[in-house]
């Protein structure tokens, strides 16, 4: 009789080799997510652990700006609400009532919920450029109201002096980087699903969808939601580590780096735009800075023109570029095979 | 060492409190920071304040500078002194208002208005021309951002019938004149240093130096210098790197500086008053920047600077209300 | 007061629609949100610093320079770069963030992080209804409304303007009717990038100068293009018309909260377009399959 440890071995076994690393993007996925898991071991220097911890929660606000933006095609302009109002949420839970982070975490995130659904639910009249124009004001409004009414947000100054996720920095970094995964596969399942394919219709075009007997405002309005849900953790967790909120999360840059590091990693694709604030953020705070001794003043400005000339030459993003020159997708059953095959992984159809 | 935006230097604590490492703190005024060392000792017994002196000290200078502007305006234009406060939306200016309010009316000081702009606020045009309606003859500023510039520049170029006075960390540096296109003339601020007075005997060799090696006038966040040397002399005098014994050593700190005498309080903060450091007010005369607060008749507490000149309306006030 | 307000209003608008019609105009053509309009606007004041002040060319030379300059750094950086990835919508939006962070950053390490000032072209004010008025504004509302003018000549009158208007009725049709459309887009930026020059000299020397100076104007722009309705003029002016108004009000009103005054804007904007969509005289698009 086989043991079950050794019946979920192997089919954590099959399954690694049938749809992983059969293809090279997922294989370097899987690399980059164990070389996370065990850096630690080589290289423990607080600094790095520090910039890996932040840039981990970037990459799950990424990801959540993408479910929203790069599957429904709403382009949001203002994702640092979600952020900024769970962080907000988090701090004055936890520096009022003394909340502990495993309550402020779904508090904050339900939060961002609702502020998603009390934007989401306005914008549904919004199309295109003026729906991302619209969202870009909600933060903004919201900052004035912060700086409005200092005796609870503390003002330009914010709050400090929050709990932390642990006294150790080791132990915060294993449990980030491992939610970072965990929250990251749970989107891309999400993306991968049945809603994900509504919210690639919707973005297609949201006239056919409907007339396909989609009920697309129930989809969008669950798109700003998960996305806030998303953005909701991020947010918390920003909170914890920081430990200071301070108005800058309602920023203007805050709700730009979030585009700039999802279409530089790639849209529509999850683990690209996490893939993009994580190689982005660690480059600028920890690469340039540490190895390479960048000058501080010219740190942005090589950034920028990093970005630029990327997206010059891959405007779809970089992961998106490496996956359509890895892979192929099958005619016949949809899936990806490595673009040195001939025949389909699984149904054997040719693939040229 | 560092640093100068109050919501930084907060990020910056916790994580040099974290590490348990001295952090001299030069540019934040902010008082909750020291407030921290008192309700926590031992977590933020590592942080001091160097420069500038705390909110509610800035606040009391603020007061000595709005007097002798009211007590100039009485003299001169024979009129009670009307107050319009103009302080950009920020945490530390809140004590300075506040305080404004509750205190300069019984003085006699009637205040017309509270304006807040944002500090990056790039046109005040509004503000002023509304200031300029209430019938104020004083404006009370406290600015630091570079909402300072805009400021200064439609201040003088709308020709509003009131003294300005109070902080306007823009109007510090040497360059502000410059920065106006060449307004801003009679503008009155708080400052730690002016080019000929000398707070002590090591002022005017480190302005010197600065000069020449800058090319422009320090402002108050060059208390970095002192704090350089007061960190070096403590390591020397206990001869270790080790962080508590440190923090004892600089708390019995009493050093003669560039500012004045350095005296840190239980808070770990900077002591404001007669005989510590007093910082200075300086008014733009003529494309100068001139120490003239303290008084140089001593009517402050007898603190007297060698270098300091009168105080000088602007003569577009005085024309306008002579009339 | 009142006075005051309708005065200080109208001169606020002046300014916004100023930088908004450039930005409205190259969207409306083509398509392209071109969020490094108000950094060109940027590059052209701080052209002008270094043209007068460093180097010494007298005022109204280097103004002249200058837009030259940045016209002709605005139409290399839609051909070597906009041009090519336009039809990625996300993608354009992230370059010419891009650019700006670009040119901002360039400033920032050649000129440093502290405020300066441009010189004015004419100094001293004006008293209007009793209140005094900076001249330079002044000039800018009469530039704004030579502009306005002579943009809706350019546009109904001429040739090219015919060209522009279908280019931005229909690409396709324009395209097959024998139009170049490229070189009409191309065109277009020019102008677009060419006003936001001829802004940064007007109203340049009212503002202070720094590398950050592009995103609250960006921000307001924004505002005032989707409140008039993209793509269209004159909604342009009216939106500017309503923010700069509003903003005025804050401060005359609720002088203690005149720090909310983009915030009070931006909630008007966001409840204009609530109520209608597609902004007070937008142009709905066919949606493009």
């Amino acid at each position: 009789m086989i043991s079950l440890p050794v019946i979920y071995a192997t089919r954590i076994y099959q399954l690694l080799r049938g749809e992983v690393l059969i293809i090279p993007a997922r294989t370097l996925i899987l690399i980059v997510c164990l070389v996370l898991l065990i850096l630690p071991a080589v290289i423990s220097q607080p600094l790095t652990l520090r910039v890996l911890i932040m840039a981990s929660i970037f990459a799950i606000l990424a990801a959540s700006w993408d479910l929203l933006s790069g599957f429904t095609g709403q382009v949001s302009f203002g994702h640092a609400l979600f952020f900024g109002v769970s962080a907000y949420t988090a701090v004055l839970l936890n520096q009022n009532i003394g909340l502990a982070p495993w309550a402020t975490v779904p508090i904050g995130a339900i939060a961002a919920v609702v502020a998603g659904l009390a934007i989401g639910v306005p914008c549904l009249r919004l199309r295109g450029t003026y729906l991302s124009f619209a969202t870009l004001a909600f933060p903004l409004i919201l900052a004035g109201v912060v700086m409005a009414i200092p005796s609870v947000t503390g003002g330009e100054y914010g709050i400090s002096g929050m709990d932390r996720l642990s006294d150790s920095r080791m132990v915060t970094y294993y449990m980030v980087i491992p939610s970072m995964m965990i929250l990251g596969l749970i989107m891309w399942k999400i993306s991968d699903s049945k809603t994900g394919l509504i919210f690639h219709a919707i973005r297609e075009d949201e006239v056919t969808a409907r007339a396909s007997g989609i009920n697309t405002t129930r989809y969008k309005l669950l798109a700003f939601s998960l996305s806030g849900l998303f953005a909701g953790i991020a947010g918390v967790l920003f909170a914890h580590v920081m430990p200071t909120v301070g108005p800058s999360v309602l920023g203007l840059t805050r709700s730009f780096e979030v585009i700039i590091w999802a279409v530089f990693g790639g849209i529509a694709t999850i683990y690209g735009p996490m893939f993009g604030a994580l190689l982005l953020f660690s480059l600028s705070e920890l690469v340039f800075t540490q190895y390479l001794h960048v000058p501080k003043e010219a740190k942005l400005l090589i950034l920028a023109c990093l970005v630029m000339l990327i997206l010059l030459f891959m405007p779809r993003g970089l992961t998106t570029w490496m996956r359509d020159k890895t892979e192929k997708i099958c005619p016949r059953c949809k899936l990806q095979n490595v673009a040195t095959r001939k025949t389909c992984r699984v149904c054997t159809a040719d693939l040229d | 060492m560092g640093t100068i935006r109050s919501e930084a230097a907060a990020a910056i604590t916790e994580v040099a409190m974290d590490y348990e490492t001295i952090l001299l703190i030069c540019g934040s005024s902010e008082t909750k920071m020291s407030d921290n060392v008192e309700e926590d000792y031992d977590r933020y017994k590592y942080w001091f304040r160097i420069t500038p002196v705390n909110n509610t000290h800035l606040g009391a200078l603020n007061f000595q500078l709005v007097g002798l502007v009211a007590k100039k305006i009485g003299a001169e234009l024979l009129m009670p002194p009307k107050l319009a406060i103009m302080a950009e939306k920020a945490s530390w200016t809140e004590a300075i208002v506040g305080a404004a309010q509750a205190f300069l009316p019984p003085q006699g000081i009637e205040i017309v208005g509270v304006w807040q702009p944002s500090d990056k606020a790039t046109d005040v045009t509004a503000e002023l021309t509304a200031i300029k309606d209430s019938g104020a003859n004083m404006i009370m500023t406290a600015l630091s951002g570079p909402v300072g510039i805009p400021y200064a520049r439609t201040w003088e170029q709308l020709e509003v019938p009131a003294a300005s006075v109070g902080i306007n960390v823009m109007a510090q540096a040497d360059d502000f004149f410059e920065n106006t296109g060449g307004f801003g003339n009679y503008e009155f601020t708080l400052n730690d240093y002016a080019r000929d007075v000398a707070l002590s005997d090591e002022t005017l060799p480190f302005i010197d130096a600065f000069i020449e090696a800058k090319g422009e006038m320090p402002t108050y966040n060059a208390g970095t210098y002192d704090a350089v040397y007061l960190l070096k002399e403590a390591i020397e005098a206990i001869d270790s790197l080790d962080a508590d014994e440190l923090v004892v050593e600089l708390e019995e700190t009493d050093r003669v500086g560039t500012a004045g005498r350095l005296v840190f309080d239980e808070k770990h903060d900077v002591i404001w008053g007669p005989g510590y450091v007093t910082a200075l007010g300086v008014q733009w005369q003529d494309g100068e920047l001139k120490g003239v607060w303290p008084p140089a008749d001593g009517s402050w507490e007898g603190v007297v600077y060698p270098g300091i000149v009168d105080y000088q309306l602007p003569p577009w006030v005085v024309e306008f209300w002579s009339q | 007061m009142t006075e005051a307000i309708i005065v200080n209003g109208l001169v606020a608008s002046g300014v916004y629609a100023l930088l908004a019609i450039g930005f409205s105009l190259i969207f409306g053509v083509a398509r392209i949100v071109n969020l490094a309009h108000t950094a060109f606007y940027m590059l052209s004041a701080y052209f002008i610093f270094t043209f007068s002040k460093s180097v010494g060319v007298p005022l109204l030379l280097s103004i002249a320079l200058s837009i030259v300059v940045v016209t002709i750094i605005g139409i290399l950086s839609y051909r070597l770069v906009i041009a090519r990835i336009r039809q990625h919508e996300a993608t354009t939006l992230i370059v010419t963030i891009a650019l700006a962070i670009i040119m901002q950053e360039a400033l920032f390490i050649r000129y440093g992080g502290d405020p300066s000032s441009v010189p004015e072209l004419i100094s001293g004010t004006t008293e209007i209804l009793g209140v005094s008025v900076i001249n330079q504004k002044l000039l800018t509302m009469g530039v704004v409304v030579l502009l306005l003018l002579a943009s809706w000549a350019l546009l109904m009158k001429t040739r090219l303007g015919v060209a522009i208007r279908s280019t931005a009725q229909d690409r396709e049709v324009a395209n097959l009717m024998g139009i170049n459309v490229p070189r009409i887009e191309m065109i277009t930026m020019a102008i677009s990038v060419a006003v936001a020059a001829i802004a940064g000299a007007l109203i340049a020397p009212l503002f202070v100068l720094t590398p950050g100076m592009w995103t609250h104007p960006l921000v307001m722009i924004l505002a005032v293009v989707v409140l008039g309705g993209l793509g269209s003029l004159r909604g342009s002016l009216i939106g500017a018309l309503v923010l700069g108004f509003a903003e005025n009000l804050v401060v005359f009103l609720a002088p203690s909260g005149a720090f909310l005054k983009t915030s009070v804007a931006l909630t008007i904007m966001v409840i204009v377009i609530l109520i209608k969509p597609e902004g007070l005289f937008g142009i709905t698009f066919e949606e493009e399959r």
